[in-house]
């Protein structure tokens, strides 16, 4: 058999003193114990080395013989549990080569499924079938046929081959600053902005300076009940001595990611009940946004309190630590201009002056 | 030629080998053990207070820390048991497996929210209520209607009582109104005017009343016609 004598690779790998010298040992008249000592191990380890693989194993005839799920199955007489017969996901992921893969998030039967969506919010098919169709009109652009658009300089510009240092450069930024603006593309009926998330974000800042972190509870369980979403908490990035944090040692804020169903419901319901609510209250800031078509407002306690969803039981939160919050409403639109707009539509005010 | 197979047994023998002589390649050096596996319990205790973490919250920044093995792993095999509180983490056996964790989601219910002008809709909230009525909300707020003048904060005042009064004790402010002014000066022009405007008001309702007259009495000061002679148009042959 050909993995009896030790293979090419094998002796290629082992360390010299494996290896049958070319020179013959009787020509040096001097001899160490060193010398001989692995060799001498080397060759009894290499007598142990399996000689089959495991890979080119048989199995058994008595074991393929006495496999028979089908007849093991009729002769049992109760079923299993319910359970036997499912596919069951594995609890942890072991990494991409591991032979028990979980399945994708999307499957039911993975640990991460997440059912839905089980409604249809109101909010959302006024998106659909008022707001996208108002905004594609509104941002309509007419060009008579056979326009061309006069072509637009390069966003990053070039060097002038004036040096030649000037060979290979990285590109130059934009005239007036470094940062480079998303790209605003005409709006058709294929990229109509529209909200992509909401995020709700509290800064507690009692939880840090008070070392109690019943701040903290409050505000995760009144962010939960207002958006339907557990939260995330989050620890200090910086040391600000003033404000009594530290980074990585205090929990500080608490967030939550509204996505799809949750997101609509807590926009209709932020617009059609809560806002309204808020006394002398003129709306958004015309000046807020990202100006990449991200909107962000804040509510103070007072206003938090007045969600449909603390109201209820109102009296199971210490009116002290209700939380105010930031809203951040995400939109796919590439400026703050559109996301306005959009956002105007789905009956959120703006006043003030108003910045793209 | 078959590659040499790696098994339990000579592991250890080439591991030594490999390690002795400064030639060896590395492909066949041999992955170091964990240094984790030579402690039998590796408890990680989150830095955060306590109570923080007790909280049954996603902390993505606690599950990262866990990995981490470097400054405070201590051995603490009596806190085993609090393995499920969530306060630690407890990795025996550190390998590289994440946990999926099953995502939490609160519950909801749905709810009927009833706007003040009686119009409706459901949706899903953590409130255990079955219909929430609005008392104030986009359909009567100002801000979402600034055209109602139903919803503006405009001051009745048919009589005009509280021009007059404002006339008689108004200060700079309200005194302003230009209306009030005109009357303030001149009363008995602006009872005159009053009483205009009244007889005004009275021809209309006059010139209306005749009209409605003329419309109902429309058919009936005609003469009824005359009654037909009872002819049969076709005549049977």
């Amino acid at each position: 058999m050909a993995a009896r004598e030790p293979s090419r690779y094998l002796t290629r790998a082992l360390p010299r003193a494996s290896v049958p010298s070319i020179r013959p040992q009787g020509f040096l008249s001097r001899r160490n114990v060193s010398d001989e000592a692995p060799a001498r191990r080397l060759s009894d380890h290499l007598t142990e080395l399996e000689s089959a693989s495991s890979l080119s194993t048989a199995v058994p005839n008595s074991a393929a013989a006495s496999f028979d799920p089908l007849a093991r199955a009729a002769a049992r007489k109760n079923q299993l549990p319910r359970g036997r017969y499912q596919f069951r996901s594995p609890k942890y992921n072991r990494g991409p080569l591991h032979p028990h893969q979980p399945p994708p998030p999307s499957h039911p039967s993975s640990r991460l499924f997440v059912p839905g969506p089980f409604s249809a919010p109101r909010a959302e098919q006024t998106f659909d079938s008022t707001v996208s169709p108002d905004i594609m009109t509104l941002c309509y652009v007419h060009t008579p046929p056979g326009f061309k658009p006069p072509p637009k300089s390069a966003r990053l510009r070039e060097w002038d081959d004036s040096s030649p240092y000037h060979k290979n450069r990285v590109l130059r930024g934009p005239r007036g600053g470094d940062v480079l603006r998303l790209l605003r593309k005409p709006i058709k009926f294929n990229n109509i902005p529209e909200i992509e998330r909401i995020t709700i974000h509290s800064y507690v800042k009692n939880a840090a300076a008070e070392r109690n972190s019943s701040w903290l509870h409050v505000a995760g369980i009144a962010v939960q009940a207002i958006s339907n979403v557990r939260v995330e908490t989050f620890k200090s990035k910086s040391n600000v001595a003033p404000w009594g944090i530290a980074s990585g040692r205090d929990s500080v804020a608490v967030k939550a990611e509204l996505y799809g169903e949750n997101m609509y419901h807590f926009l209709g319901k932020l617009v059609d009940v809560v806002l309204p609510r808020i006394k002398d209250w003129e709306g958004v800031k015309g000046s807020s946004g990202d100006s990449s078509g991200n909107i962000t407002f804040g509510l103070i306690p007072e206003n938090v309190a007045l969600f449909p969803e603390l109201e209820i039981n109102y009296d199971m939160y210490p009116p002290k630590m209700i939380p105010g919050c930031h809203i951040t409403l995400h939109t796919t639109a590439k400026t703050d201009k559109d996301a306005r707009l959009l956002l105007s539509a789905m009956g959120i005010p703006f006043y003030g002056k108003i910045v793209n | 030629m078959e590659p040499a197979y790696i098994t339990r047994d000579n592991f250890s023998a080439i591991a030594s080998t490999s390690q002795t002589s400064a030639t060896s390649p590395i492909a066949l050096r041999p992955r170091q053990p964990p240094p984790t596996r030579t402690l039998p319990f590796i408890i990680f205790i989150g830095i955060a207070e306590p109570t923080t973490s007790n909280m049954s919250m996603h902390t993505s920044l606690r599950r990262t820390a866990a990995t981490i093995t470097n400054s405070t792993t201590t051995i603490l095999p009596t806190r085993l048991p609090t393995q499920t509180s969530g306060t630690t983490f407890v990795c025996s056996q550190c390998r590289h497996a994440t946990l999926l964790r099953r995502p939490k989601r609160p519950y909801t219910f749905t709810q009927l929210i009833t706007l003040s002008d009686g119009s409706t809709f459901t949706h899903r909230t953590t409130s255990p209520a079955p219909i929430y009525r609005s008392t104030r909300d986009t359909r009567n707020s100002l801000l979402w209607n600034p055209s109602s003048s139903k919803l503006m904060n405009v001051e009745e005042d048919e009589a005009g009582r509280l021009a007059a009064f404002r006339a008689r004790f108004g200060r700079s402010f309200d005194a302003s109104a230009p209306v009030d002014e005109e009357a303030a000066k001149d009363p008995v022009a602006a009872k005159q005017a009053e009483a205009e405007a009244k007889a005004q008001a009275k021809a209309d309702q006059e010139e209306e009343d005749n009209l409605l007259d003329l419309i109902s009495a429309f058919g009936q000061n005609e003469a009824p016609p005359p009654p037909e002679k009872k002819t049969p148009k076709f005549t049977k042959k």
